[in-house]
């Protein structure tokens, strides 16, 4: 165990990418302060505020970058670790050595945790600027720290296990991001659905306090003074870390059941897939969809995103809003799915050495690249019937929120453009692991760049959260997707969309521009990958 | 060891002599002042390469000497620096998609897909040659059946040994019927029956008429598969023509060799010590040295024709002759002699 672990950090730690890493969160934590502070004196809030709300405005941007960060960073650190050992063969290797799978999990989440606690730790003198101002007390700032402690703890059990499950590294990195990001989300958010509506005053309250969402955000109304329950955080605690151990059992499970069926492994024969396109890699891109050798993951993948999408309009009896959130979840989650797998398109082929025999044959860059777009629009397609389901069902009810045109429409233009950013990564990337994390840090990088503007102006009070998100979010390239909810909740609403529909139609011509300049650049690379 | 010879010189760069393109027939590879550069590093300085339609041409040289370099080039996938590359005459940095069906490309590594049978991942391969019906499927047949993998048809390449994989790739390479294979290092990792069966393919070929460049560091299988080689260091060719010539020119500079074995092993060297003092000094030997479970090699001077005095004076100095024969130059000894170990 020792020698995994030890391997593992030194070589996770000593990476290019990780000093770059490190550093830049440093340099976030010190640009985020540094904005706060202007952002305030800009609009002269400083003079008229205390110090004590000045220290709370600037711990209030740590408390929400920090988590961000981690759950950013933390499936892109933990995916590897198994996946990776497997992609290169060297998972039976140790499988055949004397380790025991348990210690082995465990050493791969003691140095992920690790690495991932490292850039944090670099980063907390600069958090503790807020020290200087006021406002915070030592154990708000400590219980902050342990639900970073704990979120980066479950954050990293969570990519093992999707690591120890996926027999690929795109398969880990998306159920990675899935566990590490959507689930949390969507487990605040079905919190508050389900739970909160339904047993308002009588329920069991500290549910929607098990997840992180709802614990940082008792955390931050604790700082500014609309809430004094720090206590909740403790079901946090508790859930963080008996959901750590559950998911690094699993994962000793899985492994310990690979290890015993090393032995009795072989070929298997199987049947062939029938030709259908002429261009072979589209073909084969197609593979995987359901009844085109679909394995159990891509099942998996087809079932959640079905029945996440459904699970709300169900319980909510169909109404608009529910509608609408069924149909936005499908759109994140098969975005989240193109991107790893467009990210992986071309880099695993670079990586099985297969990408030199596709440009020796008589394929051309565009044909191999509208190969790969094609079959990720094939399985975007399919990845999307349940939401179009549920817009039909709704129609039926006499929902207006079906709206489907219009969200079919933004929710093309933003998988296009989350394919497109995956491709182009990938035509450059050396390893699929590499590309996933760059393909990753773009699109969500992008999100969290727009959350802190966010952040800093509501902080300091200067414009309306609402006049941001017209403003801001649609400057973010992957909020494209985003747009898809503005047109789906407008076409519910009836209100003021013809602003909206203006911004909607100018970025997404914006974005489909931006697209296809990034997938001739994708197919320049491929032309001239051996260079 | 005595009279230990010295390092002998450099043969000069063979490089083809000019001459005037109309006055030869199309050759299967021609490179005219090839050059590549990789980010101010010279990977190929002015190669000039000629191999003839039916010939196995043997490229040979250190790490990093260019092999691999001039493999992509004629394959479409590197764009030269300068210089020309053509494949049947055609130019494949102007026409390279009338290149692509002429050539059949193997790198060293395998590249396959890993959730493909082998009949998927040929007619993945077939397609991508625009071979359409019929005519794909009775190629697919055909390629199996040369390179003994029908039974394997329905099996996942990824269960296959490397040696079935490395006739996976020459079946693929083969699937449009190419007339030029450009083969990178395809034996590779094979164990000893899979090379024996690689070298019988690779002959199979060439009596099929099929130009066969192959890049390797296993200078005997080369010696064994090829008939003529290219000798490469630093991006420049050191030496290319048929084996029998560059021994021969070897032979010639390094003077004949003749390996003489006076006694059974296990004597504690005491004969072969006997047999180095008894030509030390001996007019017709330029030099000597011990080669190893009791033999000598005698190297001798220029001129000397008749080694019947190696016979009679070890059979007069009372030792015990078992082996007294003339040595040929190996593939080995031509490419040491020729390259510096240097790489780009």
């Amino acid at each position: 165990m020792r020698a995994v672990l030890e391997r593992d950090f030194l070589v996770l730690t000593s990476a290019k990418k990780y000093v770059m890493l490190r550093t830049a969160v440093v340099a976030v934590m010190a640009i985020l302060a540094v904005a706060i502070l202007l952002t305030m004196g800009v609009v002269g809030s400083i003079g008229r505020t205390s110090p004590d709300d000045i220290g709370r405005a600037v711990f209030t941007g740590f408390a929400v970058a920090f988590p961000i960060l981690v759950l950013v960073v933390g499936p892109a650190l933990g995916s590897g670790a198994i996946a990776g050992e497997r992609a290169l063969d060297t998972l039976q290797l140790v499988l055949a050595a004397p380790v025991r799978p348990g210690a082995f999990v465990l050493a791969k989440f003691l140095s992920r945790l690790g690495a991932m606690l490292i850039p944090l730790v670099g980063g907390l003198p600069i958090a503790a600027i807020c020290f200087l101002y006021g406002g915070i007390s030592v154990s708000l700032f400590v219980t902050w720290m342990g639900l970073v402690l704990a979120l980066a703890s479950i954050a990293a059990a969570s990519s093992i296990l999707a690591s120890a499950y996926s027999r690929s590294m795109s398969g880990a990195i998306t159920l990675a991001y899935f566990l590490a990001v959507v689930v949390p989300l969507l487990e605040s958010w079905l919190s508050c659905w389900l739970l909160w509506d339904v047993y308002v005053g009588s329920g069991p309250s500290w549910i929607a306090s098990h997840t992180p969402v709802v614990a940082f955000g008792t955390i931050i109304e604790a700082v500014v003074g609309r809430g004094t329950t720090r206590s909740e955080v403790w079901p946090f605690f508790v859930a963080a870390g008996l959901g750590s151990i559950v998911a690094l059992a699993l994962a000793s499970a899985r492994l310990s059941r690979e290890a015993a069926s090393l032995a009795s492994a072989g070929p298997r024969r199987g049947r062939t897939v029938r030709t259908i396109f002429r261009n072979p890699v589209l073909d084969r891109a197609t593979l995987g969809v359901p009844f085109r050798r679909a394995g159990v993951g891509a099942w998996a993948t087809w079932l959640v995103i079905g029945g996440l999408t459904w699970l709300i309009p169900l319980v909510a009896d169909f109404d608009d809003d529910a509608i609408i959130a069924g149909m936005n979840i499908a759109t994140w989650g098969t975005a989240i799915v193109l991107l790893a797998r467009s990210s992986q398109a071309i880099s695993v082929e670079r990586q099985q050495g297969s990408l030199a025999l596709l440009c020796a044959t008589r394929l051309s860059a565009g044909e191999i690249l509208r190969g790969k777009l094609l079959g990720l629009v094939v399985h975007g397609a399919v990845l999307l019937v349940p939401a179009i389901a549920l817009a039909i069902v709704g129609s039926w009810h006499g929902v207006k929120s079906a709206c489907l045109p219009a969200w079919l429409a933004s929710t093309g233009v933003a998988l296009l453009l989350f394919s497109s950013i995956g491709l182009r990564v990938s035509s450059t990337s050396a390893t699929p692991g590499r590309a996933a994390g760059m393909s990753y840090a773009i699109a969500l990088g992008s999100l969290v760049a727009h959350g802190f503007a966010l952040l800093v102006a509501g902080m300091a009070g200067a414009w309306k959260s609402e006049d941001l998100m017209a403003a801001l979010v649609t400057m973010s390239p992957p909020v494209n997707v985003t747009m898809a909810s503005v047109s789906a909740q407008h076409g519910a609403s009836g209100g003021s969309e013809r602003q909206f529909l203006a911004w909607g139609l100018f970025w997404s011509v914006a974005h489909v521009i931006l697209s296809l300049g990034l997938l001739r650049s994708a197919a320049v690379k491929i032309q001239t990958d051996d260079e | 060891m005595t009279d230990t010879p010295q390092v002998p010189p450099q043969v000069p760069p063979q490089v083809p002599p000019p001459v005037a393109a109309a006055s030869l027939p199309v050759a299967a590879i021609q490179t005219i002042g090839l050059t590549k550069v990789y980010r101010g590093v010279v990977a190929l300085a002015d190669l000039d390469l000629r191999i003839e339609k039916g010939d196995a041409f043997g490229f040979i040289g250190p790490n990093g000497a260019g092999k691999s370099t001039t493999i992509k080039i004629l394959s479409t996938l590197v764009r030269p620096s300068g210089g020309r590359a053509e494949v049947c005459g055609v130019d494949v940095t102007q026409r390279p998609d009338a290149v692509k069906p002429l050539i059949g490309y193997m790198p060293d590594v395998l590249g396959i897909y890993d959730d493909m049978l082998v009949q998927e991942y040929l007619e993945f391969f077939a397609a991508a040659y625009r071979m359409r019906g019929l005519t794909r499927a009775k190629k697919i047949d055909e390629v199996l059946e040369l390179v003994d993998l029908t039974g394997k048809r329905m099996e996942p390449v990824k269960g296959l040994s490397r040696g079935m994989g490395q006739r996976l790739g020459l079946a693929r390479c083969l699937l449009h019927d190419p007339a030029v294979l450009l083969l990178d290092e395809p034996a590779a990792g094979l164990d000893p029956r899979a090379r024996i069966e690689f070298k019988e393919l690779i002959q199979e070929l060439r009596r099929q008429g099929k130009t066969i460049v192959i890049s390797s560091h296993i200078l005997s299988e080369i010696g064994e598969m090829c008939n003529t080689i290219g000798i490469i260091e630093r991006g420049k060719l050191l030496f290319s023509g048929p084996i029998t010539e560059a021994k021969r020119r070897l032979g010639q500079e390094q003077g004949r060799v003749v390996c003489v074995r006076v006694t059974e092993e296990g004597d504690d060297g005491r004969s072969t010590t006997a047999l180095l003092d008894l030509f030390r000094g001996h007019p017709d030997v330029a030099a000597q040295r011990e080669g190893g479970r009791g033999e000598v090699l005698i190297r001798l001077r220029d001129g000397v024709v008749d080694t019947s005095f190696l016979a009679r004076d070890v059979v007069r100095a009372g030792l015990h002759l078992i082996h007294l024969a003339e040595t040929e130059m190996s593939l080995e000894d031509v490419f040491m002699h020729v390259t510096k170990g240097q790489v780009a």
